[in-house]
Formats: C-alpha cells, sequence, structure tokens
C-alpha cells in the first residue's frame, strides 16, 4: 500500500459562520504502481481531496500515508508528490525544455541523465518541436502537455494529475492516454488522476473512486463500475450513453415498469424484493436489443456515429436508447420489438438510489 | 433563398486573414454542423454572421433580406453562447423574456410565449431563478429557451452543450433535433464533439486554414473526408494514417503497410507518389494466432472506451497502430496479429493531404 | 509526530492575539488619542505628564459649530462649518462628474481597441505620478487668465486629476472582467448598444464603480495642496481650514482635534457602509486594471 487516505475531511468556513463540507471523512488506499481516479463533476471533492494530498489545502480531520509516512502536516516540498495542473503552472521566463528539466536537475539528478528525461517525455507527448518555446507563446494544449510532461519526468513517490488532459484536441486525447497509462505502467509510477471526465478515467485508471457532495460512492475497477454499480448514480454517471433508468414495482409475477402498459417481467436469476417495493431498473444501452422482446417502442431517432448507431425509442410515456455496433435498419416512426437479457438487468431502490440487485451476468 | 446564405465572409485581424470567403446557404429547417479544431474560427464566423464581429466583412442574407450592413439587434436572430451567457441580474424569466421586450410585445404575450418555451425546455419550475441558482444544465436550458423564444429565422449555436455534464448533453442531444425541427429555424451549431455533429447534423461544414475545408452529410465525412486533416478530426480514437508508397495494381494501387498488403480501387496516378494509408480504428481486428493478410505487431497498452477498448500497438514494421475492438485483449507485451477490413480503406496524397479519388467504376464493386 | 491545528497547543494562539492587539494599538492609538483630545481643553492637553482622567466638554465642537473661537487673545471666527459644506460639494460634484466622464471612457477603453487606445489610457493615469506642485503654478496662472481662480468650477476641474484617473482605471478592471457574451446576447436580443451598456454593463460593474466612487470621494476630500493654492477661504475644504487654528496666540489642539474629528465621520461612515464593496472592487481593480 503507498497512498492511505484515512477519514480525510476538509471543512471550509462558509459565509455567516456556516460551513461547507467539501470532503467527508474519504477513506480510500491504492497500492504502489496503481492508476487510481477520482472522478465526479464539479463540487464533489475531489480537487480538494488532491489539494490536500499534495500540501496546498491543510487537512481539517484525518491523516494521510504517503510510502509508510504521515504527510498531512509536511509542507508540499517534502511529501516527495509531483504534480500535473489543471491552470499549468509552467514558470514563465524559462522555456518548455528548462520547465520539464528544473525539478530533475534541482533533486540532484545528473544532468545528461536528465537531458534524456525531458527528451523521452517531449518525444511521449508530442512537444518536440516546442521545447525551446516559452509558455506565453503556446497554446493551452501545447502548456498542458507541457505541464504533464514536467510531472511526469519526475520521479515521486506520488504523482497528481489534475484534469491532465482536458485542453487537448480530442484526436490527440485518445492517443496520450495510452501512452501515458503505458508510460506510468513501465516505470511503476503511482498516479491519482483527477477528472470529471469518465472516459479519461476508465481509459487510464486501474480503479476509480467516483464521488458526489464530497463522498465516495464507490470504489473499484472500471469493470466493477460498470457491472455492479453501488447506486444509481455511479450507474447513471458512468457509460455513454448513461444508462437507461425505468421506474418500477415489484409485482408478484415480476417487474411492472410505471408507465409502460406491458405485462409484468420476469426476471430470472434477478432477487426480487418484496412485493409492492418501488424500484428503478437499469438497463445499458448496448444491452438492450432491437428486433425481438417483449416490448415494443417507437423509433424517435436512430443516428449512425461511424462506429456505432444510437436508437432513440419512446417506451410508453418513457424514453430510452439502444446501442448497437452496427447500422441498424430502422426508420423514425416505425415501431420495433425490443427487449433484454435478464442477466444484464440491475435493480435499485427508488427511494435511496442504492443497488439491489444485478444481473447475473455481472457476477 | 428563405433561410440563411453568406457569401464572401472574410474575417481579418490586422494581417492575420482568419476566415478567408466562406460561402455557406443553411435552409430553412436545416441544421448545419460547423466543425474544426478550436481556433480555427468557429466562434469568429458565427459572430461575423450575428453582426457581432466589426472586423468581418460579409454578405450577408437572412430570408433574403440583405442584413449585411445592420446591427445585432436588428437582424432578427437567435443566439446561444458557450457560456450561457444569461444575464446574471435577471431571474431565468427575464432572461428568456428579453428577446420579447425589445419588440414591444404586451405582457400578456410575453407570459404566454416564455410559459411555452420553458415547458417545452422542461424549466418552468425554475423561471423564478437567478441564474446563479440554475444548475449547469438549468442554464444552457435557459439560453437555449432565450435563444428560441423570439421564433428566428437563423439559429445560431456556439457549443451550447460543452459546458455541460456527460449525461446532461447526452439529453440534450437526443432533445435538440426534435427542439430544432419544431423552431423551424436555419440552424447553425458549432461543435467540437464528432459524435454530436453526426447526431445531430443534416450537413457538417469542416472549417480549416479559414475556408470550408468540406460540406456534406457527416456520413460522407466519415467514411469520404475529402483530405487528412478532415479524416483526423472525424472519429474517436482518429483515424490510422500509415506512410506507404503505393504501387499500380490489378484494379488501382497495392499499398504495402504496417506488415498488411493491400489492393485499393483508387486512380493509378497514385503509383509511386508518397502517400498515407488511412485505416479506421474500429476497421482492424485482432487475433493471436496467425490468419491470412494478417500483419504481426506488439500490444503496448489497452484503454477502455465506453463499450470498446482502444489498443495501442506497434506493428512489427515499426508504426504505432490504433485499434479499437469489442471483447477482451491479451494483455499488454503480447504479439497478435492485426486484420484489417480493407472496404473503407483511404488513401492520401502525403504531400497534399488531398484524398487519392476512388476509380469511378469500382464504386459498385467497393459498396 | 506532532499535530498542529485547531485542537493542539494554545501556544500559537495566544502569540497571534499578541500580535493582532500590537498591531491594533499602533494604528488606532493616534486615532484614539485624537478623539480623547477633541474633548479636553488645550490646557488640559499640555499638561505635562497627559492624563487619562479629564472632565470631557465640549467647546471644541461648540465653538466650531458656532463659529466663535474664544482665546487668550481674543475672539476669532471661524468659518469651519462652511469649509465642510466646501469639502462635501467639492467631493461629491467632482465625484459625480469623473463617473459621468469616467466609466463610458472606462467601457471604451476595456471594450474596444482604438488607436492611442492605451497611450490615452497612461496618459490619464500618469496624472497621479505627477507631483501637484509641478502643475499647480501654471494652472494658478492659467486660471487667473480664464477666471476660473478662486471658483467652485475651477476647483472641480482640478479635482477631476484625482478622481478621473482612479475610477478609469478600477472600473476598466471591472469592465474587463465581465465576458462581452452577456452584451452581445443582449444586442442579438434586440436591444440598442445603449441599453445593453445601460442595462447590461454598469449594473454587472456595479460593485467596481461604487468602490471606485468611495475611493475617489476619499482622495478628493483628503486633497490639500490644490485647494490650497487655487482657493481663498470661502471656497477652501476642512482639510486647508484646519489650517485656521494655528494662530498667533499658539495651536488650538482642541479645536483642531475636534475638527479632524468632524470631517473625517462622512468618509469614515461612507467607508464603512460599503466596506464589502470597497475591498472586493479595490482587490479585482488591483489584480484587472
Amino acid at each position: 500500500m503507498t497512498l492511505a487516505l484515512t477519514s480525510l475531511s476538509k471543512t471550509y468556513p462558509g459565509r455567516h459562520g456556516s460551513s461547507v463540507q467539501a470532503v467527508r471523512s474519504l477513506d480510500l488506499r491504492m497500492d504502489k504502481g496503481e492508476i487510481v481516479a477520482l472522478l465526479g463533476s464539479s463540487g464533489c471533492g475531489k480537487t480538494s481531496t488532491l489539494r490536500m494530498i499534495a500540501g496546498f489545502e491543510s487537512v481539517t480531520d484525518g491523516g494521510i500515508t504517503l510510502a509508510g509516512r504521515r504527510i498531512e502536516t509536511l509542507t508540499p516540498d517534502r511529501r516527495r508528490v509531483a504534480m500535473a495542473f489543471e491552470g499549468y503552472a509552467l514558470y514563465p521566463p524559462l522555456t518548455i525544455e528548462e520547465n520539464i528539466g528544473f525539478g530533475l536537475t534541482a533533486r540532484g539528478l545528473d544532468r545528461n541523465e536528465a537531458a534524456k528525461r525531458v527528451r523521452e517525455m517531449a518525444d511521449m507527448l508530442e512537444i518536440g518541436p516546442i521545447l525551446k518555446g516559452r509558455p506565453a507563446g503556446l497554446s493551452g494544449g501545447q502548456q498542458q502537455r507541457a505541464s504533464l510532461a514536467r510531472a511526469l519526468a519526475r520521479d515521486a513517490d506520488l504523482h497528481l494529475l489534475d484534469e491532465p488532459m482536458g485542453q487537448l484536441e480530442p484526436q490527440l486525447r485518445a492517443i496520450l492516454r495510452g501512452r501515458v497509462k503505458a508510460a506510468l505502467k513501465a516505470r511503476g509510477l503511482t498516479a491519482v488522476l483527477v477528472t470529471h471526465d469518465q472516459t479519461e478515467a476508465n481509459a487510464m485508471a486501474d480503479r476509480i473512486a467516483v464521488m458526489e457532495a464530497g463522498v465516495l460512492q464507490q470504489y473499484g475497477a472500471p469493470s466493477e463500475l460498470r457491472d455492479r454499480p453501488a447506486n444509481l448514480l455511479v450507474a447513471t454517471f458512468l457509460g455513454e450513453p448513461p444508462m437507461n433508468a425505468l421506474p418500477a414495482t415489484v409485482e408478484p409475477h415480476g417487474l411492472h415498469i410505471d408507465d409502460v402498459a406491458e405485462d409484468a417481467l420476469a426476471l430470472p436469476g434477478v432477487a426480487l424484493p418484496a412485493v409492492g417495493s418501488k424500484v428503478v431498473l437499469g438497463i445499458r444501452p448496448h444491452r438492450l436489443h432491437l428486433g425481438a422482446g417483449v416490448w415494443r417502442g417507437q423509433v424517435i431517432s436512430n443516428q449512425w456515429l461511424g462506429d456505432q448507431a444510437h436508437v432513440v425509442l419512446a417506451l410508453g410515456s418513457r424514453i430510452v436508447v439502444a446501442v448497437a455496433h452496427q447500422r441498424v435498419p430502422v426508420r423514425v416512426g416505425e415501431t420495433v420489438p425490443l427487449g433484454f437479457g435478464a442477466e444484464h438487468a440491475h435493480l435499485f431502490d427508488a427511494a435511496s438510489g442504492r443497488a439491489l440487485a444485478h444481473g447475473t451476468a455481472s457476477a | 433563398m428563405n433561410g440563411l446564405d453568406i457569401h464572401g465572409l472574410r474575417v481579418a485581424f490586422g494581417r492575420n486573414e482568419l476566415l478567408k470567403g466562406i460561402d455557406l446557404t443553411v435552409a430553412p429547417g436545416e441544421t448545419l454542423v460547423l466543425f474544426g479544431p478550436s481556433g480555427c474560427g468557429k466562434t469568429v464566423l458565427l459572430r461575423a454572421i450575428a453582426g457581432l464581429e466589426p472586423a468581418a466583412r460579409a454578405n450577408v442574407r437572412i430570408a433574403g433580406r440583405d442584413v449585411s450592413t445592420l446591427g445585432p439587434e436588428s437582424r432578427g436572430l437567435g443566439m446561444a453562447f458557450q457560456n450561457f451567457a444569461l444575464y446574471p441580474h435577471m431571474t431565468a424569466r427575464e432572461n428568456i423574456a428579453s428577446p420579447l421586450q425589445a419588440r414591444n410585445v404586451t405582457p400578456a404575450d410575453i407570459e404566454t410565449r416564455v410559459n411555452e418555451v420553458a415547458a417545452l425546455l422542461r424549466i418552468t419550475h425554475v423561471l423564478g431563478h437567478s441564474p446563479k441558482e440554475l444548475s449547469n444544465g438549468q442554464k444552457q436550458r435557459t439560453a437555449l429557451a432565450r435563444a428560441l423564444v423570439g421564433k428566428p429565422k437563423v439559429l445560431l449555436l456556439d457549443d451550447p452543450l460543452r459546458n455541460v455534464d456527460a449525461k446532461l448533453r447526452y439529453e440534450m442531444r437526443l432533445e435538440l433535433p426534435r427542439l430544432l425541427r419544431a423552431a423551424g429555424a436555419a440552424t447553425i451549431y458549432v461543435s467540437q464533439d464528432y459524435r454530436e455533429a453526426m447526431g445531430l447534423a443534416d450537413r457538417v461544414a469542416i472549417l480549416l486554414d479559414g475556408h470550408i475545408a468540406q460540406l456534406a452529410p457527416p456520413e460522407e465525412i466519415y467514411d469520404a473526408p475529402n483530405s487528412v486533416k478532415v479524416a483526423r478530426l472525424f472519429g474517436d480514437p482518429p483515424i490510422n494514417l500509415l506512410p506507404c508508397r503505393p504501387v499500380a495494381g490489378p484494379r488501382g494501387v497495392a499499398v504495402s503497410a504496417a506488415g498488411w498488403q493491400i489492393n485499393l480501387a483508387v486512380e493509378r496516378g497514385a503509383a509511386g507518389r508518397s502517400c498515407l494509408l488511412g485505416i479506421r480504428p474500429e476497421a482492424i481486428a485482432l487475433s493471436q494466432s496467425e490468419q491470412p493478410g494478417a500483419a504481426r505487431a506488439q500490444l503496448i497498452a489497452t484503454t477502455p472506451l465506453h463499450e470498446r477498448l482502444v489498443v495501442l500497438l506497434r506493428a512489427a514494421t515499426g508504426e504505432e497502430v490504433v485499434a479499437s475492438v469489442l471483447g477482451a485483449v491479451p494483455p499488454p507485451g503480447s504479439a497478435v496479429w492485426l486484420m484489417a477490413d480493407t472496404t473503407h480503406a483511404l488513401l492520401f496524397d502525403a504531400e497534399s493531404g488531398a484524398r487519392i479519388p476512388a476509380v469511378a467504376q469500382m464504386v459498385e464493386h467497393a459498396a | 509526530m506532532a499535530r498542529i491545528d485547531g485542537t493542539g497547543s494554545p501556544i500559537p494562539r495566544i502569540l497571534r492575539a499578541i500580535a493582532l492587539v500590537v498591531v491594533l494599538v499602533f494604528f488606532l492609538f493616534p486615532i484614539l488619542w485624537i478623539f480623547l483630545m477633541s474633548f479636553q481643553t488645550n490646557e488640559t492637553i499640555l499638561a505635562i505628564p497627559p492624563s487619562l482622567a479629564f472632565t470631557p466638554t465640549l467647546i471644541n465642537y461648540t465653538s466650531l459649530i458656532s463659529g466663535h473661537l474664544q482665546t487668550a487673545a481674543g475672539s476669532l471666527d471661524l468659518p469651519f462649518m462652511h469649509n465642510l459644506f466646501n469639502s462635501v460639494l467639492l467631493s461629491s460634484v467632482s465625484v459625480l462628474v469623473s463617473l459621468v466622464l469616467g466609466v463610458p471612457a472606462a467601457y471604451a477603453f476595456a471594450r474596444f481597441r482604438f488607436r492611442l487606445g492605451e497611450d490615452i489610457a497612461f496618459t490619464l493615469l500618469s496624472f497621479r505620478f505627477a507631483p501637484p506642485l509641478l502643475v499647480l503654478l501654471p494652472l494658478s496662472l492659467y486660471f487667473k487668465d480664464l477666471g476660473l481662480a478662486n471658483t467652485y468650477t475651477g476647483l472641480i476641474w482640478v479635482y477631476q486629476l484625482i478622481c478621473l484617473p482612479l475610477i478609469l482605471w478600477i472600473v476598466r478592471g471591472y469592465f474587463e472582467d465581465a465576458s462581452p457574451d452577456v452584451e452581445y446576447a443582449y444586442r442579438v436580443d434586440g436591444h440598442s448598444w445603449w441599453r445593453a451598456f445601460t442595462r447590461i454593463a454598469i449594473p454587472l460593474a456595479g460593485p467596481g464603480i461604487a468602490a471606485a466612487g468611495l475611493l475617489a470621494f476619499i482622495f478628493a476630500w483628503n486633497n490639500f495642496v490644490f485647494a490650497l493654492i487655487l482657493a481663498s477661504a470661502d471656497k477652501q475644504p476642512v482639510t486647508v481650514g484646519a489650517l485656521a487654528f494655528v494662530t498667533a496666540s499658539g495651536i488650538q489642539y482642541g479645536q483642531i482635534a475636534a475638527a479632524i474629528v468632524l470631517s473625517i465621520m462622512p468618509t469614515l461612515a461612507l467607508a464603512l457602509y460599503a466596506q464589502r464593496w470597497l475591498v472586493e472592487g479595490l482587490s479585482l481593480g488591483a489584480v484587472k486594471g
């Protein structure tokens, strides 16, 4: 175990004596060589957590252990962490090359070794041509890559990456995610990635911690979050398009989907709660199949996106989305049968959102 | 012409000519997505159409009326901004009512119209809130309502979904086509997300280096981009571009790249020239055993992308290749064989970047 | 490892409190002393050693307000209340004129790039760099020729040297801080540029305009040199009027103290009332301007 956050809390004083709890009693453990993503929408507490680990924000309560040392009271320079800032934070008077190399030679790395490291980073992040330039003349995307290179060039106990690819062109982002992940793995580095972009978290992290309103919602491998989401919030936050969520009521013979005039659905292998319970049925769009099944949906739109089709259907008064990986020959206005395998169903408590049961495919 | 008609639109800041003569026509009810890398001038183009860009020289006609010399308040268009641009000191209701108030609509009519458009965008319950009390999704809906309330002939939407989270963005992407159809305006929609462009557009205009590089339905842009730059813009992960030097083949040219031997039904003039072979990542399949026609490669890293896996590979011949596959893949470091579906493979001239056109009679075969 | 936070040792907290008290005493003691002096007669003020135990008297205030001062050397007429009126008039009219001229100018500098724009803005700011005495001599000559010497109009004009640059640069920062998109949106809605300026730009820069106006008022109020040279007794503000207490028979410390207390009242009240805007406005102006 490399990083351990124990009951970590952050409270900011608010106006008129009130206070805002940005992070509530967060417990998180990560192993050496692991990449963990803190994922959540803005204001969920992920950035406060990162800043507490880096030492830019005091800890209200709880502790931080890094590589066997308690670090929550140390100044940032003594924590042995490297950070890529969302706002780049490059030193304006230095060239990009000097920006990246500065921290290396300052920490006693030999000049040749440092120069070699800078070149490696420049190649990986495609900033070779701008190494001699200064930050002021560069685009946001270039500065962001320079900032990322500076953080990754260092040997630290922990690398903190704050929205490291937010400003990059989408074309470059897809490639760099793979390269940065491979580089971290090759050097056995441990990294915390803060992002609001689930695609980035999924692409790069070994484990994802989903946060909302300062509370950790679920912590696990991307596949675990996808297949066994702990609650409706995690279920609909992850996945694009988001999970279809249909309010339903448990009946003696199965599940009755509210506002959809169909017979009760039997869900073999899914443990239904007591009859009368209000639940939400969740089905991922690519598990919804067109052409066969118990439901009849009217096609609202059928979009081909180059590598996948998104079909939107009206199901009673509900709207659902189905994704297929080849073109679907249905027209707008047409009524088509659709269905799903019970093994891909997820059930959530309607009031609390807590997961009640998952289909057998999730086991 | 009833919709929007732009002719010879130029914008120069000093010596730097950002837009070098843009011609565009958008029909009523049509959604044209303006697509391009950041900094290419998409926002400036919208501003020029709206009359907000003093450096613009253009001939702009809206519903046949020449508005080129009119101020933004007299052009009669609706606009939504990337940062919402709501009036912070007014309630959502007052924000939405603003275009109507500018036109001496009676208070009773304003009330009715605002309520109508708010119901359409499902923000009736927050009409009394000030912008800072609204969530990002509600802000964005309020901004759209304000653009739609005056029933403008032309709608300019500047990446309105950029600053809302993924879930809301997707919901709006589903809702927008219906809203825009109901509005019936000639719509220009700026986007940086190619999936959004493919989902919303009747036609896509690719803006590059101050020109419209390609203007076509979204599927045509995806399947037949007319240059390397356009090809790279559409697709996530982006298209693989492999250097090659084709030779004349039986029905076009034969290409050897990354270990593949591929016959392409394109014009033979490409033979002997330095070219780039374009293969979409989803057209590449992986196998752990040797297959006929497959290229050897080493798997470097795997990154999940929605339901797919993006696989970064190094071909035995040295090129970096990206594949986007469904299902499981072997661990990093494994040796794999790559099979390419060449139905939609593209060939570009390496120097000019232009796509080598298909041989005319071969088109049926390919389909 | 020792933990240093709210629940730990109280020593740092005590040290902090002591430091705070020292700073407060250093800055507030003179004000307190003046306040106490204003309730004493010259005799108790000049007593050695000074004593905090005295019988408070309102004589200083009554003489200021009635305009008559009885001293050992005889009776003296004091135009103090008239000076106070002059200060109010000069400062508020100057600030109003500066706002009318400066806010639209600040908007122009923030929104439009025009030839020599930066140079003009900088020139206006540079009025603040020049020592007042440098411009005073030529100005007093011009003012005599133009008939502006010893007029309210002339003084208000000169006070623009103080108020206008301040308002221009603070308010400009505020306008630059607001996204022009909000005004663009209002224009596209169908409103004229004038309405966009008055209904959107000005309300959004409101706190900055208030802060700049307030600061300009305080600077104008505290001005001494311009009024000393360019105005005679009946147009002089309190800062100059206070000189009258330095009489042939000695310095009237009690009256001076009372005059100071009275003259800082308006600005103090204004500053306290608008404290929030002032801090917010100044810090933003500092960053942006």
